[in-house]
């Protein structure tokens, strides 16, 4: 039955988001295109000018309207009128939230990889990747770290970060949805409450590890320290990354069986 | 076993007691009619009953029970909202329903939809509120459920579409399974009705065989109802 | 069939009333299989159990038969038909005198008129 929920939740943000994919590729194309006309016709640069800053507000938009689109996904089909029908589906509720989670993760991906590409399309020259990359490398090992745990660690909190803030979302959501009236306000309300928790979590974390690792404070305290003698905070601090959504799914199936309240 | 049972069962919503002390036996094989005016917590049992609240005290039993996955299977609900999702064609819509309910016969909702002039590449966008009604009717119709349940199928409908859907529910239901028709237009329905329900201010007034209580009381069931709870 | 029953009356007896009066005029021959339950109760528009509940009256009054293939068929037994038409048509010529009577007109201007038809 997931994969069953997988498929109508894939096919409904594909619909949302494929045109956008293409009007960023487009524009990156665009870009590109007018890029090289204003270099033999320097009179059509605004063109190119103006090609650019769309294509640049493009790209900034393009992860926060998956996000949105994926939001708002969830808050039609399953706490809206369409939430007659998908809560009387014969599946476990775990099963649906499961599915959209899944799903705005993979969108998440493919807006970045679309992102890069785009990126690619518009600005890609011979050897320019390779320059990033050894300018990022240059970068971590400035740093002390290893590009590979560089690399890991910043796409996995990029990741968790992201699915943190969409759970987070959903849950504020469902807990919201139960009152009578007002439910969005209420929303805002318990997802404000949620961020103070995860605050307060923050801090909790951040004790434990100096409780654990007790340089750490010295460590803070000096200026020169580097990120390996920080090593245990960036541990415990991606383990809590980690934990917030997988938290906020659970709790978000728990209280979708008993808070569900439609209209 | 019975179809559905409600033991000792509760809902309050917050500090308003919605739902009190229901007990109700529904046997398979009856058109039952759950009839009370707006607010006297017809649709808040009904809810109960497809797993989209939970109770406060007590519990309802489907089969021997709790409802959930296995209740699921077998119900087929038709609540008073249009829970379609918009963007989708009827040939998908009904790609839906076969993929999540192995009860569904589509080549069935497909012959029902023709005759109401409805072809499958139709977008749900386009359609009038009445259309969208008619074929969330026909979906509901289309599975060979248990139980049935359908929450004011024809409020707010012209007689034609009315003359409709009393048609479909009478000729499309399995004679194994039990049809729960909430509504508080009872005049139009009562002819049907195996068994009326009277509900009001959240408790069972009443649980009766419709001919039965014609009988005792020469009176037609929607006046008996009237008087019982002077609109 | 348009029939309208009356709500305030069981639905039973009214189908029962309503084949009894098929069977009487002859709409329903003798040794003539009855439409089954569902289209009844279609054309009727009413409960498929309660066109059910009124054949089985016709079956204890013995007017109507169930096969083996369960079909239900209307009896042979032709001076049975012949009693239950009477019945009916005494009971409808009292519900008319009945209401002659309320309108004050006696019996003998009722046959008088009859006469002059």
């Amino acid at each position: 039955m997931l994969n069953k929920l997988l498929k109508y939740d894939v096919k409904s943000l594909a619909k949302s988001l494929v045109p956008f994919y293409g009007l960023v590729l487009l524009l990156g194309l665009l870009v590109r295109i007018s890029g090289i006309v204003q270099e033999h016709f320097p009179v059509t640069s605004f063109i190119h000018g103006m090609m650019l800053i769309f294509f640049i507000i493009l790209i900034v938009a393009i992860l926060f309207y998956t996000f949105f689109i994926s939001i708002r996904r969830f808050y039609r089909n399953v706490l809206k009128d369409e939430g007659y029908l998908t809560n009387t589906l014969p599946v476990k509720r775990s099963s649906i939230i499961l599915s959209q989670t899944i799903t705005s993760f993979v969108f998440s991906i493919i807006s970045t990889i679309i992102m890069v590409l785009a990126l690619l399309v518009a600005f890609y020259t011979k050897g320019s990747l390779s320059e990033i990359f050894e300018l990022i490398n240059k970068l971590f090992i400035a740093m002390e770290i290893e590009p590979w745990i560089g690399y890991s660690y910043t796409i996995m909190t990029m990741i968790t970060g992201y699915m943190g803030y969409v759970l987070i979302f959903y849950l504020a959501l469902i807990l919201g949805h139960q009152r009578y009236s007002n439910k969005i306000v209420y929303s805002i309300v318990y997802g404000l409450v949620i961020y103070g928790v995860l605050q307060v979590l923050s801090l909790i974390t951040v004790g434990l590890t100096i409780l654990i690792d007790p340089n750490l404070i010295e460590v803070m305290n000096n200026e020169y320290a580097t990120f390996k003698d920080m090593a245990s905070l960036f541990i415990s601090s991606g383990i809590l990354s980690i934990l917030i959504p997988i938290g906020c799914y659970f709790l978000s199936c728990k209280f979708i069986n008993t808070k569900l309240n439609l209209e | 076993m019975e179809l559905v049972k409600c033991n000792k069962l509760y809902k309050d919503y917050g500090f308003e007691k919605v739902l009190k002390d229901i007990n109700i036996t529904i046997p398979k094989g009856r058109i039952v009619g759950l009839l009370g005016s707006n607010g006297s917590g017809k649709t808040t049992l009904i809810k109960l009953i497809n797993d989209l609240i939970t109770p406060t005290k007590g519990e309802v039993l489907i089969n021997g029970e709790k409802p959930g996955v296995n209740s699921k299977k077998i119900i087929s609900y038709l609540p008073e909202r249009t829970y379609l999702n918009r963007d989708m064609k009827v040939s998908e819509i009904l790609e839906y329903f076969n993929d999540f309910y192995s009860d569904f016969d589509t080549n069935k909702a497909i012959k029902l939809l023709k005759k109401l002039n409805i072809n499958t590449t139709d977008k749900l966008k386009t359609m009038s509120k009445g259309t969208k009604e008619k074929v969330q009717l026909v979906l509901v119709m289309s599975r060979k459920a248990d139980l049935y349940i359908l929450d004011e199928p024809i409020g707010g409908v012209d007689p034609a579409a009315r003359d409709y859907i009393l048609d479909t529910i009478l000729t499309n239901f399995n004679k194994e399974a039990s049809i729960i028709i909430s509504t508080h237009l009872i005049s139009d329905i009562e002819r049907i009705l195996d068994d009326v329900i009277f509900i009001s201010n959240g408790e069972i007034v009443l649980y009766e065989e419709a001919d039965k209580l014609r009988k005792k009381e020469k009176k037609s069931i929607d006046a008996i109802f009237r008087e019982m709870f002077k609109c | 069939m348009k029939i309208e029953f009356d709500n305030f009356r069981p639905i039973y007896v009214q189908i029962v009333e309503q084949l009894k009066i098929s069977i009487a005029s002859g709409k329903y021959q003798s040794g003539e299989q009855l439409p089954v339950v569902r289209n009844l109760a279609s054309d009727f528009k009413v409960n498929p159990n309660t066109v059910q509940r009124a054949f089985m009256e016709l079956e204890n009054e013995k007017l109507v038969y169930t096969d083996r293939t369960n079909g239900r068929y209307v009896t042979d037994d032709k001076k049975l038909i012949e009693k239950v038409k009477l019945e009916l048509a005494k009971e409808k010529i009292d519900e008319f005198l009945t209401h002659m009577h309320n309108l004050g007109i006696n019996n003998k201007e009722i046959i008088d008129y009859l006469k002059s038809k």
